[in-house]
């Protein structure tokens, strides 16, 4: 029995030696190699949904122009410069646009405006599954190749749109001869693709478009067949474990970074490994098999920092936390009764003991770095006597003696018992454990419901529900309250969850749409933002901060913009 | 022999469709679609061959439900009914289509292949060291000089035993493969996932240990006790008594007369340990970052991919009961009161 022991004993220490000589040095080269929690879905801009997905896309196949990490405001990326619009038209303006000379694709062909032509048709194809960006891009109006010129071209929008500056090219432009080789949709134009219905296209031509998005939708295109003229081509993509870029040798925006920073691109590879457990990261980062980690919890975040071969950066990502309301249900529908769930949300607490500080109060959902953010609104105090003196003011008293509060609603009693529902995620159970406490305390019965993800979004979607904790995420560009607020949305299969309808909500989201200038665009928003919070039609929580670690010998640029830093303008100090 | 089997293949080919079936009626239950969480709703069928409103199988036997009390006793209503549903149902479609993931629109059967592969190059060698182990240790335990020792194995095993897979996995991972301790052995794979998880270990065995050992060292208990008793009861017998008194060697009785008596209860736990190859280990799979079979389940059930999750249940269906086939078999060969029943 020694001897076996002995042998076993010899075997793994054997193993255990040559797996120390067959160990990778860390970040040899300027390989950067950055911890993702999943892969992405897909890497074709249109189909994929995953952000992850539109970060590496925009390193393969970039916008026209796109938000500076820094600024966030757009700066050119393929074309020479921003373009001041043209008015065409009382209801459409345009914008002139002119590629940077050189910009080409992988194999070498230049971009032309074919190309983003090609794009915007691929996205319109109504079979294509991606009714968000068509809703999107229903917004252009057509794109009008120079002659002379295939790289110049004018792209027109609707005027009354307020991100008709985005739509004139803040999306992934990719190459026609590529994914589109026999043009397919060369028969079609865009004011066809945007305004036809299903009825008016013919068996044919459905046909036509419907095979054509089946193959554009197809492995090959999501997975293979990546390409574009960015600074980095796909490598490989091992399906479940790592996605590998590589920079292109020899690429056109090489040298122009000072004029265009956007173009800036140090690391020579970027490699994404799918390491879901949190623990297996955080030894892969010890480990240096990992460069840089996010989407650590707060104590394992803290306690990486007594590691001196690391460094942290918290940046503020755009992202919030907030209880959705159902406003269908009569009891919720109550201003007094939401205004008193704020009131009993310790979120100074909360923060600082589950959070480890690494959040921030909000007021409503537009971010406080934006321009139109209202800085008059005050985050809600933590008050459980005025929650309690506010429902008792409105009628609300115990009186079956059952400990519950209740009032008589349009005639009928209605208890103050509230389900909460909660997805599977920590944060939100947590929050909703310490709502429930507070509520039980002044007669306000939470019923805590715990879900499973896919059943939460369904019951989310199907307006089931009448408390909920959510997350939320913001972009750089203007925020358009359309979907998520208009009472035209609160029909059944509507984005407007909260089924919260009112006229003066409509008539503000309507001038903010079609403000014909940024100073009235502004009021708009603001008084869009008082109604908000003078109603807490939803409750706004807390921003969380981003939890970056990262190798301390990288030069990290944090940034509010997912996921918090820009790859690309990641550089190695000692290389 | 040739009846034998084949009263037993139909008797599991009856199961496994009847599992078929159930998987179909769970998956119909289950709330939440994929699109529900992807918030995109195309209108679009995604040759999905799950969770449509099409039959079940090729034949239905569920009667219809009372539509009014008007048409005659309750009762006529409890009885089956057989109507037939030609090739155009849910199970002929899974059968025949090619399916696609609807997460990633890869085929689903190079997904399960990928994760097929890793899973069994986890889990084969975790299904020979435990029957070795065990074999061996038991082995050992049963002469008569190591009682003493034989206790303390005894004890060990059944303290390894107690212990949960995840427990046992996060600290053998936390004390040696975390630098701050000793890191001994590598905590993720760095190869290339895309070739199989048996060309891993050539690149990096080392990377095996830790996962092998977390499934390896709570598991060797049952098999140990179960080889232990089948060595003991068999050591009571009268023809172990006379196999002695005939004048052979101790060591030379046990191979001779113990082992293939006692091999005959291991055989069930044999058949129990396919599902285990197939179905993968989703604690183990998850904590090392192996790509296998279990966390491929839990993904697509949580993704709500039906075509990926269904085919690994059917699949998985199939394994266990061909693995109880064998056992059947083996049972029927190597034990003659068996065949005489």
């Amino acid at each position: 029995m020694i001897k076996e022991i002995r042998a076993i004993l010899f075997l793994l220490v054997a193993l255990a030696v040559l797996s120390s000589c067959n160990r990778e040095a860390g970040g040899e080269g300027e390989m950067l190699r950055i911890r993702v929690t999943e892969e992405p879905d897909c890497l074709h801009p249109v189909v994929s949904q995953s952000s992850l997905a539109t970060q590496i896309e925009q390193l393969i196949m970039p916008p026209l122009f796109e938000y500076h990490p820094d600024k966030l405001e757009l700066s050119p990326l393929l074309v020479q410069s921003l373009s001041d619009p043209i008015q065409v038209n009382d209801s459409t303006i345009a914008y002139d646009y002119q590629m940077i000379k050189g910009v080409v694709w992988e194999d070498g062909k230049p971009v032309t405006a074919a190309d983003i032509v090609y794009t915007i048709k691929a996205a319109l194809n109504p079979l294509l599954k991606n009714a968000t960006w068509r809703g999107y891009f229903k917004n252009i109006v057509d794109v009008y190749p120079d002659p002379a010129n295939p790289a110049k071209f004018r792209i027109a929008v609707k005027r009354d749109y307020m991100l008709s500056r985005e739509m004139s090219g803040n999306y992934c432009i990719y190459p026609e001869h590529i994914y589109d080789p026999a043009g397919a949709m060369r028969v079609y134009s865009i004011p066809d693709l945007i305004h036809r219905d299903s009825a008016s296209w013919g068996k044919q031509a459905w046909d036509s478009l419907g095979s054509y998005a089946a193959r554009y939708q197809s492995e090959n295109y999501c997975r293979k067949l990546i390409t574009g003229c960015g600074p980095y081509r796909l490598l490989s993509w091992d399906a479940g474990n790592r996605i590998v870029l590589q920079k292109k040798k020899d690429w056109w925006g090489d040298g122009l970074e000072k004029d265009y920073p956007l173009l800036t691109s140090y690391p020579s590879t970027i490699e994404y490994l799918v390491i879901p457990e949190e623990a297996s990261a955080v030894l892969a980062l010890k480990n240096k098999q990992v460069d840089l980690v996010t989407g650590l919890s707060a104590g394992q975040f803290e306690a990486l920092k007594s590691n001196s071969d690391l460094a942290f950066s918290t940046p503020a990502v755009m992202q919030y936390y907030y209880l959705e309301v159902n406003h269908r249900n009569p009891v919720m529908k109550r201003k007094e009764v939401r205004k008193a769930i704020a009131r009993l949300l310790d979120m100074d607490k909360f923060i600082a003991t589950q959070l480890n500080g690494l959040a921030r109060r909000i007021v409503g959902p537009v971010p406080p770095g934006k321009a139109y953010y209202h800085d008059g609104l005050k985050p809600v105090q933590f008050d459980p006597a005025e929650a309690a003196s506010l429902l008792k003011a409105a009628g609300w008293i115990d009186s079956n003696a059952d400990g519950t509060l209740d009032c008589m609603i349009d005639g009928k009693r209605f208890e103050l018992v509230i389900q909460l529902s909660v997805s599977g995620k920590e944060t939100g159970k947590n929050l909703a454990i310490l709502l429930a406490e507070e509520a039980a305390r002044i007669g306000m019965k939470m019923e805590l419901i715990s879900k499973e993800t896919a059943v939460f979004m369904k019951d989310l979607n199907e307006f089931n529900f009448e408390l909920a904790t959510m997350a939320a995420r913001q972009s750089p560009s203007l925020w358009d309250p359309f979907q998520a607020w208009h009472s035209s949305q609160a029909r059944p299969g509507g984005f407007n969850k909260s089924g919260y309808a009112s006229p003066l909500v409509d008539s503000l989201i309507a001038a903010i749409r079609t403000a014909p200038s940024e100073d009235l665009r502004t009021q708009a928003y603001r008084a869009f933002q008082q109604h908000l919070y003078d109603e807490q039609v939803q409750i706004y929580l807390f921003s969380p901060l981003e939890k970056i670690v990262y190798r301390s010998d990288l030069e990290l640029n944090p940034t509010t913009r997912r996921p918090g830093y820009t790859e690309g303008m990641i550089r190695f100090k000692t290389k | 022999m040739t009846s034998f089997i084949f009263r037993r293949l139909i008797r599991y080919l009856c199961i496994w469709i009847l599992l078929v079936l159930t998987g179909l009626w769970i998956i119909s239950e289950i709330p939440g679609t994929h699109q529900d969480l992807s918030e995109e709703n195309t209108g679009l069928d995604p040759g999905n061959s799950v969770k449509s409103n099409l039959p079940v199988f090729y034949f239905g036997l569920l009667p219809d439900p009372p539509v009014s009390s008007a048409e005659g006793p309750v009762f006529w209503h409890l009885l089956p009914q057989f109507r037939w549903h030609g090739l155009a149902n849910q199970f002929h479609r899974f059968l025949t289509a090619r399916s696609i993931s609807l997460t990633d629109q890869r085929p689903v059967a190079d997904k399960i292949t990928e994760a097929l592969s890793w899973t069994m190059a986890l889990q084969l060698p975790v299904v020979c060291i435990i029957f070795s182990a065990a074999w061996y240790l038991a082995l050992w335990s049963v002469s008569w000089k190591r009682r003493s020792s034989a206790s303390w194995v005894n004890g060990i095993l059944t303290a390894l035993h107690s212990v949960p897979v995840f427990w046992l996995a996060s600290l053998l991972l936390a004390f040696f493969a975390n630098p701050d301790q000793w890191a001994l052995f590598p905590g993720l794979y760095l190869g290339d996932r895309s070739l199989g998880g048996f060309s891993a270990w050539f690149h990096q065995p080392a990377y095996f240990v830790l996962p092998v050992l977390s499934l390896v060292l709570p598991s060797l208990s049952m098999l140990y006790l179960l080889s232990l008793q089948g060595f003991e009861e068999s050591m009571k017998s009268r023809f172990w008594v006379r196999a002695m008194a005939s004048g052979i060697s101790h060591s030379a009785g046990i191979r001779s007369q113990i082992v293939p008596l006692a091999l005959i209860p291991t055989l069930g736990w044999l058949s129990s340990a396919i599902p285990f190859l197939i179905g993968g280990s989703l604690v183990v799979e998850t904590i090392f970052s192996i790509p296998g079979m279990g966390r491929l389940m839990y993904q697509s059930v949580h993704a709500r991919d039906w075509p990926v999750a269904y085919s690994i249940f059917l699949l998985s269906a199939a394994f266990t009961l061909a693995g109880m086939l064998l056992s059947d078999v083996l049972q029927w060969l190597m034990d003659p009161r068996v065949r005489e029943v």
